[in-house]
C-alpha cells in the first residue's frame, strides 16, 4: 500500500478545497469498500484521501414533490428498509437487497458505487432504468446534473471532474400515482452473497391500461464496459402490448445492446445467453403481476 | 469400563468463549518489543531462469535489516525421498529450494526475504530488488507433461511417482461383465481458504534456540527448520498457536524456515504474516485429476471389473503428491468388492502451483469417480441405486485390492439407506426448476499410513488442588482437537472440564502428538491421554484402596471423590494426591501411543497386509433444485450420515460433518483457482469462491456409532471424510435432474446450461 496523507473534513466547503488543488492526487472515501481494496492492490495510489464520510448532510432519502432524492452518503442497508423506496421505487429496494452482503451494506454508499463505476456496480442499474440522476458540485462550488446513463465512460471511469463530488441522487416522478408504474430486478450472480453479478437487468415499464407500454427504460450491467442502457430492447417495448411474443422478441433484440466479454466469472457467449433469459425473467415477472 | 458419563455427549468447548469473543491470539496476534516485518519476493512467471538478483538499492533503502536470497541460506536445497518409484524412474530423490536460486518454476517461487523495521518498509524494500528472467516455455497440463516432447520442470522426468494395483484378471472380468461404462473424470485445484492466514512471530533466546511462534498443523517442522539453518534440532522450537482453519494448507512448511533465517540473521525478532493473495499464491492446492474409469458389472448389479487410471498434478515441487497419490490409489476402488482390478496412477509435474495435503487427500476426487460409475452403472442396469450399492460394498473381513483386511464395522447399508430416507419429500416441481436427488458413498482412511510408524505422547498430572494438567504436542486446528482430549481424561478421572488445562501444540515443552492432519488426532492422541488417564487413575484408586482399606476394583472416581461403588464411603481426591505427595509416589504419567506398523511399500503394491490403520464409511444424499434458464443449482437438502465408531464430543462431530459437507458444496460447484498456463485467475476472495450461509442448506447429520474403530472408546476419525463423498452426490443429484453425466468439477450453471442446449 502506498503512503498518502489522510483528511477527514467536517464540511464539504473543506472538502472542496481539499480537492481543488490539482496538484495533490485525491481519492475521496465514502464507504471505502472499493477503495480499501484499491490501495491495497496498489490499483491507485492518492497523495491525499480525503475522507467524506463524516460529512453531516448527505445521507437521507426523501420525497421532494413527485421525486426522491437520496444524499450520495446514504449507504445501501438504508435502501434496503426505506418505506418509500419500497413504495414508490421499488426495484431500488430489491437491488438493494442482493448487494453483497449485510457488512458491505453497511458500509457502501450509494455515491461511491456510482463513483467507483464498475461495469457491475449494482446501485447503477435501477437507477438508470429509473431514470436518474446525479446532482454533483465542484472546487468553484459549480454545481451539474448528469443522468445515470451518461455518467459512466469506461470500467472505473466517469465523467466527474477530479475536483468535482456526487451530492445527491435524483429520481424522477415517473408514476404519478396511479399505479401504473411496474418493474423487476434480476441479478445472475455464482452465488447468492458476495457475487459480482455475471449479468443484471433492470426494467421499468409504465404501463397504460394495465398492458400497453407507453415507455420503457431498461438497463443491463456486467455485459459491457460500463453500465448500459438497452435501447433496442427498450424499442421493441415501446408503445406495444405487454404478450409472450413480445418478451420473445425483447430477449432477441438484447444482443444487439450488449457487448459481453469473458472473464473470470462467465464466458462472453454464457453472458449472451444469460443476457436474454434475465431480460424473459423480468418481463414475465412484470406481465404475471409485478 | 462402567457406563460412560461424558463421552458421546455435546460438550461446550472450553476454547468456544474466547473465540467468540475475539480473544484467542492466533499466528498474527502476537508482537514482540524491536520486531522486524518480513515481506517474501516472489517470481513473476511460471518458468523462468533468474539471470541475476540486484538487492543493492533495497539494502540501502533506510530501515532494511536483512535481505537474504538462496546464497545466503545455509542449506538451501531439501532433498526428500519420493514414494512410489518404478524401476524405470529409479530412485529419485525430490529437490526443493527454499529459496530460488536460478531457476523458477512456477508463478509466486519464493526468491528473496527481506526483514525491516516496518512493514511499509519491508514493502518498498521487495520492490526495490531487481530480478533478471529469461523466460522458459510452461507446461501447465499434466498429459502433456508427460510427453517426451515436454519442456521438463526439473532434470530426468516429469513424472514424480507412480503406483499400480493389479488384482484378479482384469481382461476376463470385463469379458464377464454383461455392462460396462467407462468415462474420464476431471476435478479441479482447490484452494484451502481458511479464514487465518499464514503467519507468526519468531526470535531468538539467549541459549541460542530459535523460536517460531505460529499458525501450523505440523510443529514438528523444527526438524526441518534445523536443517535448513544447519543448527541442531534442539535449538529450534515451534509453538503452535490455536488455528483458524488448516485443511492440510497448513501442513506442509509455511513461513517457519523464513522466520527462522531472518532471526538467524538480525538476531532479532521477526514478523511475517501473508495476505490473502499471497497465501493463494504461496500455499498447495488439492491436486487436479485426470481419472479415466472403466467399470464392468453383471446383469445382477454386481461388479466384476475395475480399470482406473490416475493422473495427478502435482506442480512445480513434489511436497506430499506421491503420498496423495498412494491415498487415491489405494482409496479408487471405493468401498467395494471388486474381484479384478487394475489401477495405474502417475503423478506429475507441471509449472502450476504445486499440490499437496487437503482434506481427504486423494480420497475425494476418485470418490467422484467411483461414485458416479456406481450411478451411471444403476441407470444402466435399471436398478434402484441403493440396490446396486448394497450388493457390492465390501463387507467387514474382506480384502481391499491392495491387500488389507477390514477389521472395523463397514456400516455402509444402513448409512445409505439412513441418509436416503432422510431426505424429505421433493418440494413440488416448480415452472423451469428441475428437481433431482442422489447419494454417493466413501471410504477414507483414519490415521496416517502404517509403514510411517506413526506414534503419539502425552502427559497427565494432578495438582496438589486436584486440578489436572495435560500437555500434549498436538495442534488445534479449530475441530476441538484439546477439548476431546479434555473430556476424556474427565471421564476418566472424575474431574470437571473447568478443572483441567491442557497446554498443547509446542515442540520443546509438550510432548510430541504428531501432526493434525489424516484425521489421525483423536486416534492418536486420544489414545495417548486415554493411557496415561487410565495409568494416573490406578496410580490414585491404589492409594485410595489403601486408604479406604477396600480393593482397587471397588473404587470409582467421579466429582473430584474417590468413591466406593456399593457403599457409602468416599474420601475427597486431594486428600489421596496429599497422601501420594506424602508417600513420594508419582502423580502423572507419561503415555506413548502407537499405530499399527507395518513393512515400507513399493509401487507394485498388490498384497500387503496393511496400508492403514482403519477407514471410515459413510453415506451423503443430495437434493438439487436446477433453474432451466440459467443453469443455477441450488442444493436444497443434504443429509450426511456416517458411522463414527463412537462420539466423544457430539458437537465436534456434527461441526465436521456439516463443515465437510459445506466444503464438499464448495468443491462441487463453486471452488476453482483457474490456472491458464501456470497463472491462477482466482487471485483473491472476491474471484476465488466460497459458498456462503446463503449457499448451503441446513446440514442433516446421521451419527451412527459401531464402537469398532481404534480410537479411544472405539471411535474411528471423522474430520476428513466428512467431505469425501459431497461432490459425488451432487453430481449424482445433478444427474437425476437433468440426465446429464457431469465429468467435470465445478459444476456451474454456464457448464449446465451449455450442456443442456447441447442436448436439446
Amino acid at each position: 500500500m502506498v503512503e498518502f496523507d489522510y483528511i477527514a473534513p467536517k464540511t464539504m466547503d473543506e472538502v472542496l478545497e481539499v480537492i481543488g488543488k490539482p496538484e495533490r492526487k485525491n481519492s475521496l472515501l465514502a464507504g471505502g469498500t472499493n477503495l480499501i481494496v484499491n490501495l491495497r492492490a496498489n490499483k491507485i495510489k492518492p497523495e491525499i484521501v480525503v475522507d467524506i464520510s463524516r460529512l453531516a448532510d448527505f445521507s437521507y432519502i426523501r420525497k421532494d414533490g413527485e421525486k426522491i432524492k437520496i444524499g450520495s452518503l446514504t449507504n445501501i442497508s438504508e435502501f434496503t428498509t426505506s418505506e418509500l423506496l419500497n413504495h414508490q421505487a421499488k426495484i431500488l429496494r430489491e437491488s438493494s437487497i442482493q448487494f453483497a452482503n449485510p457488512l458491505i451494506r453497511n458500509k457502501a454508499t450509494i455515491g461511491g458505487n456510482l463513483a467507483d463505476a464498475s461495469p457491475a456496480a449494482d446501485a447503477a442499474i435501477p437507477l438508470i432504468a429509473l431514470g436518474a440522476k446525479v446532482e454533483t458540485i465542484d472546487s468553484n462550488h459549480k454545481k451539474r446534473e448528469i443522468p445515470i446513463e451518461e455518467l459512466f465512460l469506461a470500467p472505473n471511469k466517469t465523467l466527474l471532474k477530479k475536483d468535482e463530488v456526487i451530492t445527491e441522487i435524483e429520481i424522477p416522478s415517473l408514476n404519478g400515482n396511479n399505479g401504473n408504474l411496474k418493474s423487476a430486478y434480476e441479478k445472475l450472480g455464482l452465488r447468492n452473497a458476495m457475487a459480482i453479478s455475471i449479468v443484471s437487468v433492470a426494467i421499468v415499464l409504465k404501463l397504460k391500461d394495465g398492458k400497453y407500454i407507453d415507455d420503457a427504460k431498461v438497463a443491463l450491467g456486467s455485459i459491457a464496459p460500463k453500465p448500459i442502457r438497452a435501447r433496442n430492447v427498450e424499442n421493441v417495448l415501446k408503445e406495444e402490448t405487454l404478450s409472450q411474443s413480445l418478451i420473445e422478441k425483447s430477449a432477441e433484440v438484447v444482443l444487439d445492446d450488449i457487448n459481453p466479454i469473458t472473464d473470470v466469472r462467465a464466458s462472453a457467449d454464457y453472458r449472451r445467453m444469460m443476457s436474454k433469459a434475465l431480460i424473459k425473467n423480468a418481463l414475465n415477472k412484470i406481465m404475471l403481476g409485478g | 469400563m462402567s457406563e460412560l458419563k461424558l463421552i458421546g455427549k455435546p460438550a461446550q468447548r472450553y476454547d468456544a468463549r474466547d473465540k467468540a469473543l475475539g480473544i484467542t491470539k492466533y499466528g498474527a496476534d502476537f508482537v514482540m518489543p524491536g520486531m522486524l516485518h518480513a515481506k517474501v519476493l516472489r517470481s513473476k512467471y511460471p518458468s523462468a531462469k533468474i539471470l541475476s538478483i540486484n538487492t543493492h538499492e533495497a539494502e540501502r533503502l533506510p530501515g532494511v535489516k536483512a535481505i537474504i536470497t538462496a546464497k545466503d541460506v545455509p542449506y538451501n536445497e531439501r532433498a526428500s525421498n519420493v514414494v512410489g518409484q518404478t524401476t524405470e524412474i529409479g530412485a529419485i530423490q525430490a529437490i526443493q529450494p527454499v529459496l530460488a536460486k536460478d531457476r523458477v518454476r512456477f508463478l509466486g517461487e519464493p526468491i528473496a526475504l527481506i526483514a525491516a523495521e516496518s512493514l511499509e518498509i519491508a514493502e518498498k524494500a521487495t520492490n526495490l530488488i531487481k530480478v533478471d528472467y529469461e523466460k522458459l516455455p510452461v507446461v501447465s497440463d499434466p498429459i502433456e507433461a508427460m510427453k517426451p516432447s515436454s519442456p521438463l520442470v526439473h532434470e530426468g522426468s516429469n513424472i514424480l511417482a507412480k503406483w499400480k494395483i493389479a488384482k484378479g484378471d482384469i481382461e476376463k472380468g470385463f469379458k464377464e461383465s454383461d455392462v460396462i461404462v467407462e468415462n474420464t473424470y476431471y476435478t479441479q485445484f482447490q484452494d484451502h481458504a481458511y479464514m487465518e492466514l499464514e503467519g507468526g512471530v519468531a526470535w531468538i533466546d539467549n541459549d541460542e534456540v530459535i523460536n517460531i511462534r505460529l499458525t501450523t498443523q505440523v510443529i514438528e517442522h523444527y526438524r526441518d527448520v534445523a536443517k535448513v539453518l544447519g543448527v541442531p534440532e534442539s535449538k529450534i522450537r515451534v509453538i503452535g498457536t490455536f488455528i483458524g482453519g488448516g485443511f492440510g494448507g497448513k501442513e506442509d512448511v509455511t513461513v517457519e524456515t523464513f522466520l527462522a533465517l531472518l532471526v538467524q540473521k538480525t538476531k532479532k525478532p521477526v514478523k511475517l504474516i501473508y495476505t490473502r493473495e499471497e497465501s493463494i499464491l504461496a500455499h498447495d492446492k488439492r491436486h487436479p485429476f485426470v481419472m479415466k474409469y472403466k467399470t464392468g458389472a453383471k446383469k445382477n448389479g454386481k461388479l466384476v471389473a475395475l480399470k482406473a487410471e490416475l493422473v495427478s498434478d502435482a506442480g512445480a515441487y513434489a511436497y506430499l503428491s506421491p503420498w496423495v497419490l498412494l491415498y487415491a490409489t489405494v482409496h479408487a476402488s471405493g468401498p467395494y468388492d471388486i474381484p479384478n482390478i487394475k489401477v495405474d496412477s502417475k503423478t506429475v509435474y507441471t509449472n502450476n502451483i504445486f499440490t499437496s495435503a487437503f482434506r481427504c487427500f486423494g480420497g475425494t476426487q476418485v470418490c467422484f469417480a467411483y461414485e458416479s460409475q456406481m450411478d451411471e452403472l444403476a441407470h444402466k442396469l435399471g436398478m434402484d441405486s441403493l440396490k446396486i450399492r448394497e450388493i457390492n460394498y465390501i463387507k467387514r473381513g474382506e480384502k481391499l485390492p491392495a491387500g488389507q483386511r477390514i477389521e472395523s464395522t463397514v456400516a455402509l447399508t444402513e448409512t445409505a439407506s439412513r441418509a436416503w430416507k432422510a431426505l424429505e419429500k421433493p418440494n413440488k416441481s416448480k415452472k423451469g426448476k428441475r428437481i433431482g436427488r442422489g447419494f454417493a458413498s466413501m471410504m477414507q482412511s483414519y490415521g496416517r499410513l502404517t509403514m510411517l510408524h506413526d506414534s503419539s505422547h502425552a502427559w497427565v498430572g494432578i495438582e496438589m488442588d486436584g486440578s489436572l494438567i495435560i500437555r500434549t504436542g498436538v495442534p488445534d486446528l479449530g475441530g476441538g482437537q484439546g477439548s476431546s482430549l479434555v473430556q476424556i481424561a474427565s471421564e476418566i478421572l472424575g474431574i470437571p472440564g473447568e478443572d483441567i488445562s491442557i497446554h498443547l501444540t509446542d515442540s520443546s515443552l509438550t510432548p510430541l502428538a504428531g501432526t493434525t492432519t489424516a484425521t489421525r488426532q483423536l486416534y492418536m492422541s486420544g489414545n495417548a491421554v486415554l493411557q496415561a488417564s487410565r495409568n494416573l487413575r490406578n496410580m490414585i484408586l491404589s492409594r485410595a484402596s489403601q486408604m479406604l482399606n477396600v480393593s482397587k476394583e471397588e473404587l470409582d472416581l467421579t466429582d473430584k471423590k474417590v468413591i466406593v461403588k456399593k457403599g457409602k464411603k468416599e474420601i475427597p481426591l486431594v486428600d489421596v494426591v496429599k497422601e501420594m505427595a506424602a508417600d513420594g509416589l508419582p502423580r502423572n504419567s507419561f503415555a506413548m501411543f502407537n499405530a499399527p506398523f507395518s513393512k515400507p511399500l513399493n509401487s507394485e503394491m498388490e498384497q500387503y497386509e496393511r496400508v492403514f490403520p482403519d477407514f471410515t464409511f459413510g453415506t451423503q444424499a443430495a437434493e438439487v433444485e436446477i433453474d432451466e434458464e440459467t443453469g443455477k443449482i441450488k442444493v436444497t437438502q443434504l443429509v450426511s450420515s456416517y458411522d463414527v465408531g463412537r462420539v466423544v464430543n457430539r458437537n465436534s462431530v456434527e461441526g465436521q460433518m456439516e463443515g465437510g459437507a459445506v466444503m464438499g458444496i464448495g468443491y462441487a460447484l463453486l471452488e476453482d483457482i483457474k490456472s491458464e498456463k501456470g497463472i491462477i485467475q482466482a487471485k483473491n476472495l472476491a474471484q476465488y469462491l466460497i459458498p456462503t450461509s446463503l449457499d448451503v442448506p441446513e446440514v442433516k447429520t446421521i451419527i451412527l456409532e459401531s464402537k469398532t474403530g481404534l480410537g479411544p472408546f472405539g471411535a474411528k476419525g471423522i474430520g476428513e471424510p466428512s467431505m469425501t463423498p459431497t461432490a459425488a452426490a451432487i453430481a449424482n443429484a445433478i444427474y437425476d435432474a437433468t440426465g446429464i453425466r457431469f465429468t467435470s468439477l465445478p459444476i456451474t450453471p454456464e457448464k449446465i446450461i451449455m450442456a443442456l442446449k447441447k442436448k436439446e
